[in-house]
């Protein structure tokens, strides 16, 4: 078993507002080991961005956070900025959702991936231009040559999302943190884009912490899978443990709802209700009120993160009642 | 890059055209050169006459602005009746006393702005941030001859009663050397200056505030960079593109200003000038000043509308 | 799975209050903005202080009283007295009210007007648009000072006209906002939605674009209300405004103007008048500008999920 790259411990992220603090991340730990796809998933308002971004530290001033996150030996939450800049891009390095305005529109593409590079590396301006072409072609950015040059208008989507890339790994970061990487694009341009993520990936041996709510996407890329839900991990384990063998109901419901062109329903189903609001969650276990399995042991108490296989944890009060069959 | 450019100039020759051709016919409606003579025919038939062919009267109001331009080709924009030089000659002797009030207060006065704006939205919320915001709206609030009035009391007479001196002048041109010049132009530049500081840097603020909510901006400092690189570089550069523009437009309040803090301080500019020849009324003064004022803004505006282009790479493919 | 009542049951719990609606949630933020509440107070004060206050304090505006010529601020005179005696207070206070008026008149002129054209040049777009639109940025680009200076000094002759002339420039303003919010209403998905469902211009315009448009229109007011006010009180101070027997703030400065080094104050109260009127107009605007438009006030860094 390789040493973990980056290990987070009881995370809490918390944004005080007018109306009290909203607890956006509750008690998270995880351990990210080198090589590995990492995915976090979850619905909108679950946590999983805010996590990054606060590993991140580009969180605002105001934001409450406690606990550790231990990347080569230091703790990254109480890191100064001056050493976390130098981490930044660095060694970790982060890829956003919406790349039409993750790039900076009045600079040329070009220019912004020779600045990650020479903000790190004491390299002459050829010298970080001829990475950048050899980056841009190594995540199939047609005609590099000329399109370093060019503004990031004047890319497609798919193309600027490659280009965020090849920014994100220019340093050779140890940890590539991608928050929804696909989830702007076009469904045909989101498998192209995967495929450079993972061969990319490979290619640097960097472990990848993989956010997003599309579950077809962590089939074919993850090699284990966390599920947030309302602020908390619910559920972890390996992809085949969560996705043939779930013992949360809330991952269930979500595999469940995905719609299976290959079998004969009509219907959809949907999970029933909303995400509980994060600033009064309701008592006990967050997804009690849309569970079908709750009782009022549920109303009590949070269950705790137990260990219910190899590498596999549930947060549910009843988690053996979902042994046997997998995804129904 | 050229063709915008290109594409920009000639859109607006026919603005520039429709806009001195409007106002020309609007100064002509509203300003009679004869009026004083109604009382005093037949006897003074002959400087009826005069004024009649001077300022071709007798032709259509629709076709005096060709006339008119006719002769500005040549760079004959005729006569001040109230002043008794060629109309050429004020604008020119006159014009350059405002640019010396106007040109100053702009430069110092947008810069200042920026600054501002820069600190104002970098620390938000702090008390340098409230304090500048406050102050910026409630010098916008100011009428610009209070603005002049309020200077002109405090740093002339009642500095003079404090202190026994008076360290600016606040009434006529003196000027001989460099000195006095300065000491001249320091009320009516700073009093013209305060006014463009306050709405500049209310609309800078937002403008900054507003660029540096943008993603890419959380994408340059997930890059590693320092904070000053992302305000200077990234966010300014974004944020300039609506300061601009509101350069160009503010340019055109300034001369609005100019003519109001000019006659305050009885600075010899182009205001008064234009003020004594709405009185006469010197007709070809006001509609040398008017048209000559339109020409300035559109031009000034043609300039915003490169800078636009020269700074956002989007714009130039259009 | 159990059936669809048992997990909609669990599921009522967990769900947020009913949602609130737009106006409600204006009205809301709008009472929650101090300064804008602050400066609505201020203004009503002072429009009550115009109306009433010489009510109270009974002198004639225009009554001389060489007895007590050029007295400061007092219990009998609230502003003082001029150089023959007449009392500041209700001078100042008449000037307001011309003020006011003017500028209100002046508003509501160039709301309709400018709405109006806005409006039509927004909704019927391409000819009728493009030629509106160059009219509106020819009236932008133009200094306004001088521009009016040259009508008003002939059409603006008593308080009514030159409210008019004032209109005559500013109405641009108006239309501007009206133009933008028609034009990205027109493309917005439920306007076409109402049209495939064959409902007509008007219906479309009073029931969608017309809502929308007030909410920008309303904000855009208040700035007219404060650039009037102040080019209003420039041209009458220039002399170029209101003549008598009408006055104005802008004309009670000029006439004070000529013993400034004497009796400041004088000249200096209908110009501060000024100024807050046009402050308390400006922090109503922002006040209005953030009930109706809120962007959320997020900081730097934050994230979504």
């Amino acid at each position: 078993m390789t040493e973990p790259v980056l290990v987070v411990e009881g995370l809490n992220v918390g944004f005080p507002s007018k109306a009290g603090v909203v607890q956006a991340v509750s008690d998270v730990s995880f351990e990210l080991h080198a090589g590995e796809v990492l995915a976090v998933v979850g619905e909108s308002g679950s946590g999983k961005s805010v996590s990054a971004l606060t590993l991140m530290r580009l969180h605002a001033k105001s934001t409450r956070i406690s606990g550790r996150a231990v990347f080569e030996g230091r703790d990254l939450l109480t890191l100064s900025d001056r050493d976390m800049r130098s981490v930044r891009g660095n060694d970790i390095a982060m890829i956003f959702q919406d790349p039409m305005t993750a790039l900076n529109p009045v600079f040329s593409v070009g220019s912004q991936i020779i600045e990650a590079i020479r903000t790190h590396r004491d390299v002459s301006k050829q010298a970080a231009r001829a990475r950048a072409i050899e980056l841009l072609d190594l995540v199939g950015v047609p005609e590099p040559r000329r399109r370093v040059d060019q503004f990031p208008h004047e890319y497609s989507g798919g193309m600027r999302q490659r280009a965020m890339i090849a920014m994100a790994i220019a340093n050779e970061p140890k940890v590539l943190i991608a928050d929804e990487p696909t989830t702007a694009l076009d469904v045909t341009v989101q498998a192209q884009v995967m495929e450079v993520l993972r061969d990319v990936q490979e290619a640097t041996g960097s472990a990848m912490l993989l956010i997003t709510h599309d579950l077809g996407l962590v089939a074919g890329t993850a090699d284990r899978v966390q599920v947030m839900y309302a602020s908390r991990l619910v559920e972890t384990g390996g992809v085949d443990d969560i996705f043939y063998g779930s013992r949360n109901p809330y991952t269930r419901a979500l595999l469940d709802s995905i719609p299976d062109l290959v079998s004969d329903t009509d219907r959809l189903v949907p999970i029933p209700g909303n995400p509980p609001s994060l600033l009064n969650p309701p008592s006990g276990c967050p997804f009690r009120p849309r569970c079908s399995m709750a009782t009022d042991t549920c109303a009590e108490s949070v269950p705790n993160l137990t260990t219910v296989g190899d590498g596999h944890a549930t947060r549910c009060h009843h988690a053996d009642l979902l042994v046997t069959e997998g995804a129904s | 890059m050229f063709a915008y450019v290109l594409r920009r100039v000639l859109a607006t020759i026919p603005l520039l055209m429709l806009t001195l051709y409007l106002v020309h016919v609007g100064v002509s409606a509203t300003t009679n050169p004869l009026a004083d003579f109604y009382l005093c025919l037949p006897k003074c038939q002959q400087g009826y006459d005069r004024i009649l062919e001077v300022y071709n009267l007798d032709v259509s109001i629709w076709l005096r602005p060709f006339l008119w331009f006719q002769d500005a080709a040549t760079g004959d924009l005729g006569f001040s009746s109230s002043i008794g030089i060629p109309v050429s000659e004020v604008l020119r002797v006159r014009g350059w006393n405002t640019a010396m009030i106007a040109v100053p207060s702009f430069i110092f006065g947008s810069i200042i702005a920026l600054l501002l704006s820069v600190y104002s939205a970098r620390r938000q919320y702090s008390f340098g941030d409230y304090f500048f915001t406050g102050l910026s709206f409630i010098g916008f609030a100011f009428p610009s001859f209070v603005m002049a009035l309020l200077l002109q009391n405090i740093f002339g007479v009642q500095f003079e009663n404090w202190f026994g001196v008076k360290p600016f002048n606040t009434g006529r041109k003196t000027g001989e050397n460099v000195l006095e010049l300065l000491r001249d132009i320091t009320l009516p530049a700073t009093s013209l200056a305060i006014l463009g500081i306050a709405a500049d840097s209310r609309f800078g603020r937002a403008a900054m505030l507003e660029t540096l909510n943008q993603d890419y901006i959380r994408t340059a400092r997930a890059k590693g960079l320092n904070e000053r690189r992302v305000v200077w570089r990234h966010a300014l550069r974004n944020a300039l593109i609506p300061i601009v523009t509101l350069w160009a437009l503010s340019l055109s309040a300034l001369l609005g200003g100019a003519v109001v803090t000019e006659s305050i301080f009885s600075w010899p500019g182009l205001g008064p000038a234009f003020l004594k020849a709405l009185g006469e009324p010197d007709l070809a003064l006001v509609l040398g000043f008017v048209i000559f004022t339109g020409v300035i803004t559109v031009v000034f505006n043609l300039i915003a509308d490169l800078l636009y282009g020269i700074l956002d790479p989007r714009i130039r493919f259009d | 799975m159990t059936t669809l009542d048992q997990s909609s049951a669990n599921a009522l719990e967990g769900l947020a209050d009913k949602p609130k609606s737009f106006g409600r949630l204006a009205w809301e933020r709008f009472i929650h903005h101090r300064l804008a509440i602050l400066g609505l107070v201020g203004l009503i004060l002072i429009a009550l202080g115009f109306i009433v206050g010489p009510m109270i304090n009974s002198y004639p505006f225009d009554k001389p009283d060489v007895l007590s010529r050029l007295q400061g601020p007092s219990r009998e005179h609230w502003f003082g007295t001029d150089e023959i005696g007449r009392d500041l207070f209700v001078r100042t206070a008449r000037g307001g009210r011309y003020s006011l008026a003017i500028g209100l008149l002046s508003a509501i002129t160039a709301t309709a007007i400018g709405t109006l054209i806005g409006s039509v040049a927004g909704y019927f777009g391409r000819a009728v648009d493009a030629l509106i639109a160059q009219l509106i940025n020819l009236f932008l680009v133009v200094p306004a000072l001088i521009v009016l200076s040259v009508f008003a000094l002939n059409f603006g002759s008593n308080w009514w006209r030159l409210a008019i002339v004032l209109a005559g420039l500013l109405w641009v303003r108006i239309a501007r906002v009206a133009r933008g919010v028609v034009l990205s209403i027109k493309e917005q998905e439920y306007v076409m939605a109402a049209r495939a469902a064959g409902a007509s211009h008007l219906r479309i315009i009073t029931r969608h674009i017309l809502p929308n448009v007030v909410g920008a229109v309303t904000v855009e007011i208040t700035l007219l209300l404060g650039s009037v006010i102040v080019l209003e009180s420039t041209l009458s101070f220039l002399g170029l405004g209101v003549r008598p027997p009408d006055t104005s703030l802008g004309r009670l400065v000029a006439d004070a103007k000529g013993n400034i080094d004497n009796d400041p104050l004088r000249v200096l109260t209908p110009g501060l008048v000024i100024v807050l009127i046009v402050l308390c107009v400006n922090f109503l605007g922002d006040g209005l500008r953030d009930a109706l438009d809120p962007r959320a006030r997020s900081e730097r860094g934050s994230g979504d999920d």
